[in-house]
């Protein structure tokens, strides 16, 4: 498994290619290979998205994606 | 006497004409809250935070048997989780099967605790496990209805055998009750889609690319299909209504990022390219299924997948990121047997018939074991993902008390995998015993005994499961 850290202000909904993900700000396990970010609920964050390819992390350095 | 000649001639063409497998129905709308989804279940009495999958493999009769055994000795395993009192067949959350393990596992989904009514009485041991099936399916060809039913080229012997476990033991039960119900366990009843050599499951999200409705499945079909033995019976149809749902149009977003997979992640890649077939009506108007067996004979691809992939149904990595599950628990149920044939006793070449039991079985039992050595890695590595995290924390709390990590640990729960199977009977005698039982839909009755039996048994004997039971007493 994979690793990956979404940062924003607040508790919110990760969504990785359209599906729950977990929340944000917390290490969330994620399977190997290419993905798209986005938050649930309001649009009120950028960017819009974010694509990335999630491979080779690891539990204590997990990929990070900043929302603001 | 013409016309009557051309009457009789006419009613059995007629006959024949009506005779066809049954039709699955088209989905009216692709929609992710309804049907059968493990999301969608909502059973107060099971809690996820003690989350226990329990996958049952092929061997007939003698699967089913084993695979009941489990059932009974979870039953009488007492807990107390989150300060409630019950037992750990109550926290069985999901169940996957295949073949012999899908009578077993269907009939529980559908039927819940009546499963372990007496011999005496209607139900699953009468109805199923100490009844000479093979007989009973063999005496349907003496009926004249079903002459006429199996001259139709859209029936076949595994219809046949469809309709009379449909009557004889799911009592009609549909895909539909089990949605209602909302009930766990959530039911995979394992396939193998023939022209792919893949894993078809019976769920809503296999369906949805179909536009079928799973809802309106016999559950009877599910498991004919999951123990559809080639030759002895023919391939069972389906009906892909592909591109009636608007299911293409909004397809998980999952799939087109996988489709860029290829050298990063294959196996994701695999997995996109199989799903999209059956997006595909016009290549594919009909599905062809095979025993589940031919793609994963113990029932444990399905949940293996669920446990790193956030791609499939299930999800487990979003129920443990969240910290939902605090235990996970998987129990796996293995009938494989191995007849004591020594081919090198003689210089005489074995028999066409040995070289094909060999090719047969052999493939299957060398996937199995590599499917369980994949599943104790995954385990392995999790773990180790989380004591590195947690040791690394440590010592910086020793050697630079005041820094902390940038991220926090992931949340991975205690993980327990138990594997039960006759080859873990150390008394040869015996072992040999189970490993010489035939694959069949008839055993003798201290046979079915023997197999319920040793079944509690090798769960007593298991040091994971001891362990595990501990620390929810």
């Amino acid at each position: 498994m994979e690793y990956v850290f979404v940062s924003f202000k607040e508790d919110r909904t990760v969504l990785a290619d359209g599906k729950k993900l977990g929340q944000t700000n917390q290490t969330l396990l994620i399977v190997k290979g290419h993905h798209s970010f986005t938050l649930d609920g309001l649009k009120n964050y950028r960017p819009e998205k974010v694509d990335a390819v999630i491979q080779e992390t690891t539990a204590l350095s997990p990929y990070k994606i900043e929302f603001n | 006497m013409r016309i009557l000649y051309l009457l009789l001639t006419g009613l059995l063409l007629e006959l024949q004409g009506c005779a066809s497998y049954p039709h699955n129905p088209k989905l009216d709308h692709y929609n992710l809250d309804k049907g059968y989804r493990y999301d969608k279940l909502n059973d107060q009495k099971n809690s996820e935070s003690l989350f226990v999958i329990l996958t049952f493999s092929g061997g007939g009769t003698r699967a089913a048997a084993l695979s009941y055994g489990v059932l009974e000795k979870l039953r009488n395993t007492p807990i107390v989780w989150e300060g409630k009192h019950s037992n750990l067949l109550s926290e069985v959350d999901v169940i996957s099967s295949v073949s012999g393990g899908s009578f077993t596992a269907g009939y529980y989904a559908a039927f819940g605790e009546a499963i372990f009514k007496d011999k005496n009485n209607s139900g699953f041991l009468r109805d199923f496990l100490y009844r000479d099936i093979e007989g009973d399916l063999f005496s349907q060809f003496f009926y004249p209805s079903n002459w006429f039913r199996l001259a139709s080229p859209w029936y076949s012997r595994i219809d046949m055998a469809t309709d009379f476990y449909d009557e004889e033991i799911f009592k009609g039960v549909k895909y539909a009750e089990l949605i209602n119900r909302k009930t766990k366990p959530y039911l995979m009843v394992n396939a193998t889609d023939m022209s792919l050599g893949s894993r078809f499951t019976f769920e809503q999200a296999q369906f949805d690319p179909m536009c079928a409705d799973l809802g309106g499945v016999a559950l009877a079909r599910a498991v004919a299909a999951s123990s559809d033995f080639p030759v002895a019976f023919p391939p069972m149809t389906l009906d892909n209504h592909a591109g009636s749902c608007s299911y293409n149009p909004q397809q998980p977003g999952w799939i087109a990022q996988a489709e860029k997979d290829l050298l990063i992640n294959p196996s994701r890649y695999k997995n996109a390219l199989l799903f999209k077939t059956y997006q595909d009506s016009q290549q594919r108007p009909f599905i062809h299924l095979l025993d589940g067996g031919i793609a994963d004979n113990l029932g444990l691809r399905g949940p293996l997948q669920a446990l790193v992939s956030n791609d499939t149904e299930l999800n487990l990595p979003v129920k443990m990121s969240t910290g939902v599950i605090k235990k996970l628990l998987i129990i796996t149920v293995d009938a494989k047997n191995q007849p004591d044939l020594n081919y090198d006793a003689t210089a005489i070449p074995p028999s066409v018939l040995n070289v094909l039991k060999v090719v047969a079985n052999v493939p299957m039992d060398n996937f199995s074991f590599e499917t369980t050595e994949t599943l104790r890695k995954s385990f392995t590595e999790l773990e180790k993902d989380k004591n590195t995290y947690l040791a690394c924390q440590s010592q910086l709390q020793l050697h630079c008390p005041d820094a902390v990590l940038s991220t926090p640990a992931p949340k991975i729960p205690q993980l327990d995998f138990v594997y039960i199977g006759f080859d873990l009977l150390s008394n040869p005698a015996e072992r040999n015993q189970f490993f010489n039982m035939a694959t069949s839909f008839s055993l003798s009755a201290s046979q079915i005994n023997d197999l319920r039996n040793v079944a509690k048994r090798l769960l007593d004997e298991s040091v994971t499961f001891k362990k595990f039971v501990k620390t929810v007493q």
